[in-house]
């Protein structure tokens, strides 16, 4: 056959292709450009060659993301082979092109692995650009270092993307216009050489087998047909489409055949008139993998495929000698049957997070007006990750909500305004009608940043939700598969059409009676302890303290009180908000514990030495839910004193020893120290919601000291030091020795800790599910883990952590975890957290925080 | 054939639309077959069809055939 021009190709795969797409073998590109222009030929070759495919390129420049997110396109298309096209121009820069060629070649290898398919690695071409002479040998030991990496490996073909480049040369191989306009790196002749190359390499894999039959009729005698019967029937059962070449009647043709060949009769497709023309074509199949079995040298002449000699009791052996029971690649049945291994059986390929992570992503954000044709132009550019609503330049200059350009650096380079967002605030939503990214930063979780962002200016706009507009085009599935997966994470999130009716005015939730939200945050805890090392020193109770799972705790040392704790965390705290204390309007300080001195007030003591001089001062005594029932307290306070604008919330707890033994008197280990939280109204971050708190008097006498206060004030001169009971023989004096009544109480005390967080998400008008953390004193672990259970939430997103870390600071634990939290950036904006405790009294607390 | 029914018969056979549907008014905006993907073959096409080279700025928006007709008569092609 003549070869054909790159034009020719196309038009020839067009015709086919359509026929080819469902069927055969699966082929995925993955370049680092744009490599749609290579299917022609590849196709084309492989549909000549008898091996009918159809292809997927996967998004441009994510070989790495595919190959590694087993819920990707590219897996989802199953692909028997697998081509991996990276160029150097797209890598880091050098010196790490080994490395990454590397990391590349390695995830491919082991991603065909998984898969069960083929890779065809092309090794890349020599940059074209001019390099230095250190740079040319690194692109050079990159490609050998890669090459003697997979040569050998089973299922891992090269090609090299050099040889086409020097059999054309780099001004007929390379086409700037084409790589300007659409990173099209490649001409077409270079492509149909690559193609066709490929197609070869692909070949020798899998070859190509004979996927029909079409026996002469015409030709076949009585005693040839019958002798052909278990050939028909290992055909059929093979899977083997068959037909039948008809030269003249075809009646009296079948007749014959349905008494000396029935099998024939019962299995062909049809009947082909030999006119001349390749019955493949009838069969709508390449030449190349049809066979026609013939006695007629004429025909065998016209048509090829297999001769038969003149006798028929030798024919089973002549056939068996041939490839016609040779099976084509089983592509699909594999396709339907494998499912991906998971991305743990490869230990050795990189996994898709730490690749992320490697890329050293930064996205920031600028006004869109400031690049509008930097803006307009990603806009009209973008196909993949776009809403599909087109809008020019003009349009965009005049659209009248928020515009915002979205810059991308990452290891690679500065990508520039690589994405645009147009919203408009309102009604509590932001409705947004642009968010489009182009091609080259996908899959490196900047639409992440952008949500998220997005999310943060919402909070700060008062619009908690976000809408966003969406007309579906061919191509915009990866923004909305991205959208719907976020507003199914997220609450406030709705993907709509322009058509269908927007959301009902979204105000914060319920509404809390009073906006106000936590500016900053401040904590003074005292040198941590091993409590492995200390705790033999408080009990002999070893195992029970083991078991509680904490690793340290705080001891605060002779002489510091809880009101030097609470004062230093609240300085701390006020200097991180940049409050001047004289701003202060209110200090609450919560408390657990005893203070210094009795009839003494410490939220006085501590108002006076914070130096906020202009502000009330509020003692919450509420056990270990006082820093959490705080928050109803600021509340409550600014909504009767309008003047009032700033709060100063302190948590603090200092267990004074001779009373309390910090292993032995609870079912924790207590720690010294204080959080605090800077509160202001109106603020967007940290919002408070809601305060929930049940309480139960029946339980006050449970925790109690006897002595001491003024039922029973100390003696002087007593024998016996007074101390806290500890919690078996509290149990016991308590219930009197009862245990169902004591089961009850233990089963009560969790059942009212899931019911006062349901009692606030109902208020806040919120569920449970859509909370991203739950913020508990810092209970044991044993009993952490029982309540992440009963709110059914995984116990990473509790306080766990924080917990074992620290041991229980009284009422400081909440504000502990969620400044923790936030500082390492670990809660998004819009996420919803409880913050809650079970304290003496009994109560149950719940706050719940938007961020 | 005219130049100009070759460059309506050129577009039609890569957009695969009946030739008849291809007039000077036609472009993107008007036929959905004209995708991005579509748009780059036709300017290969184009190229090798008529021995030209195109810029950048010449191909990287073309709103019509009309528009496409006229780059072409720039580089001495017969409209």
């Amino acid at each position: 056959m003549t070869p054909r021009t790159p034009l020719e190709a196309r038009t020839a795969w067009r015709a086919v292709s359509d026929r080819d797409r469902s069927d055969g073998l699966a082929v995925a590109v993955l370049a680092s450009y744009t490599a749609d222009p290579l299917l022609p030929y590849l196709g084309i070759a492989l549909h000549d060659a008898g091996l009918p495919s159809h292809h997927l390129v996967g998004p441009i420049d994510q070989i790495m993301r595919q190959c590694l997110d087993d819920s990707a396109r590219t897996a989802a298309f199953r692909p028997d082979v697998l081509v991996v096209s990276p160029r150097f121009e797209e890598l880091a820069d050098n010196p790490q092109w080994t490395n990454d060629l590397l990391d590349l070649a390695d995830a491919a290898a082991a991603t065909v692995d998984r898969w069960a398919g083929a890779l065809v690695f092309v090794l890349p071409a020599t940059p074209r650009r001019t390099f230095g002479a250190g740079e040319a040998a690194e692109a050079a030991r990159a490609r050998q270092a890669v090459r003697e990496r997979l040569t050998g490996l089973p299922n891992v073909l090269l090609a090299d993307l050099d040889e086409p480049v020097r059999a054309l040369g780099e001004g007929a191989a390379h086409h700037p216009t084409m790589f300007a306009l659409a990173r099209v790196p490649y001409t077409e002749q270079l492509f149909s050489l690559l193609g066709t190359r490929l197609a070869r390499l692909v070949l020798t894999r899998l070859g190509a087998a004979c996927r029909a039959v079409v026996v002469d009729g015409a030709a076949l005698g009585a005693a040839g047909a019958a002798a052909l019967r278990p050939a028909v029937r290992g055909w059929h059962e093979g899977g083997t489409r068959l037909a039948v070449l008809a030269a003249g009647d075809p009646g009296e043709l079948w007749g014959r055949l349905a008494a000396d060949c029935p099998e024939l009769v019962a299995h062909s497709e049809l009947t082909v008139h030999d006119g001349g023309e390749h019955p493949a074509v009838a069969l709508g199949l390449p030449p190349a993998s049809v066979a026609v079995v013939t006695t007629d040298p004429a025909r065998h002449q016209r048509h090829g495929g297999v001769l038969l000699g003149e006798r028929p009791e030798l024919w089973e052996t002549e056939l068996l000698d041939t490839a016609l029971f040779d099976r084509p690649p089983p592509a699909r049945q594999r396709r339907t049957e494998r499912a991906p291994r998971p991305l743990v059986a490869v230990p050795e390929s990189v996994a898709l997070d730490d690749f992320v992570a490697s890329l050293d992503v930064e996205v920031t954000f600028a006004p869109g007006t400031d690049h509008l044709a930097a803006v307009a132009e990603t806009v009209s550019r973008a196909k993949d990750f776009t809403l599909g609503n087109d809008r020019t330049a003009d349009q965009l200059a005049g659209h009248g909500g928020e515009l915002v350009a979205v810059s991308v650096r990452d290891r690679f380079g500065d990508h520039g305004v690589s994405g645009a967002v147009a919203v408009t605030w309102a009604d509590g939503y932001g409705t947004v009608e642009v968010f489009s990214l182009s091609c080259p930063v996908l899959g490196r979780r900047v639409e992440d940043a952008v949500l998220t962002e997005l999310r943060r200016r919402g909070a700060e706009h008062g619009c908690p939700g976000l809408v966003f507009r969406l007309t579906e085009t061919r191509h915009n599935s990866v923004a909305r598969t991205f959208l719907r997966d976020a507003a199914a994470q997220h609450t406030g999130i709705h993907v709509l059409t322009w058509d269908q009716p927007a959301p009902a005015p979204a105000r914060a939730e319920n509404g809390p009676a009073v906006d106000l939200g936590i500016v900053a945050f401040g904590a003074a805890l005292p040198e941590p302890s091993e409590v492995a090392e200390h705790a033999p020193t408080y009990t002999d109770e070893l195992d029970r303290v083991n078991g509680w799972g904490y690793r340290r705790f705080h001891r605060a040392p002779e002489g510091v009180g809880l009101t030097d704790l609470a004062v230093e965390a609240g300085e701390r705290a006020l200097a991180d908000a940049g409050v001047d204390p004289a701003e202060v309007d209110l200090v609450v300080l919560a408390i657990a514990d005893l203070a210094e001195y009795l009839y003494w007030d410490p939220a006085a003591a501590t108002q006076a030495r914070l130096g906020a001089r202009n502000a009330e001062a509020l003692l919450v005594n509420q056990a270990c839910g006082g820093g959490v029932a705080a928050f109803d307290l600021v509340a409550g306070k600014f909504a009767v004193h309008p003047e009032y604008h700033t709060a100063v919330v302190i948590g603090a707890n200092r267990v004074v020893d001779p009373y309390w033994n910090r292993m032995a008197m609870n079912t924790s280990v207590y720690s010294d120290g204080a959080a605090a939280a800077v509160v202001r109204r109106d603020h967007g971050t940290c919002r408070w919601l809601v305060t929930e708190v049940l309480t139960d008097g029946e339980y006050a006498d449970f925790m109690r000291m006897e002595v001491g206060a003024g039922a029973r004030p100390f003696l002087a001169g007593e024998a016996d030091q007074p101390v806290v009971g500890n919690p078996q023989d509290r149990l016991d004096a308590f219930f009197a020795g009862d245990v169902r009544r004591m089961f009850a109480f233990v089963s009560m005390i969790r059942e009212r800790g899931r019911e006062v967080v349901d009692r606030a998400c109902a208020r806040a008008g919120v569920s449970r599910s859509d909370l991203r953390k739950v913020l508990h004193f810092n209970d044991n672990m044993r009993q952490l883990a029982d309540l992440a259970k009963d709110l059914g939430v995984p116990l990473a997103d509790t306080n766990i952590e924080t917990a074992l870390d620290h041991g229980h600071v009284g009422c400081a634990d909440q504000l502990l975890a969620l400044r923790r939290l936030t500082a390492a950036g670990e809660l998004s904006p819009g996420d919803l957290v409880a913050l809650t405790s079970t304290s003496s009294g009994m109560h149950w607390i719940c706050t719940l925080v938007r961020v | 054939m005219s130049a100009s029914a070759q460059l309506n018969e050129l577009v039609a056979a890569v957009l695969a639309v009946p030739v008849t549907s291809v007039t000077d008014e036609d472009g993107p905006a008007t036929l959905p077959e004209w995708t991005s993907l579509r748009h780059l073959e036709l300017v290969v096409t184009l190229e090798e069809a008529y021995g030209v080279s195109f810029a950048f700025e010449e191909v990287r928006s073309v709103p019509t055939v009309g528009a496409l007709r006229a780059v072409l008569a720039t580089k001495g092609c017969a409209r």
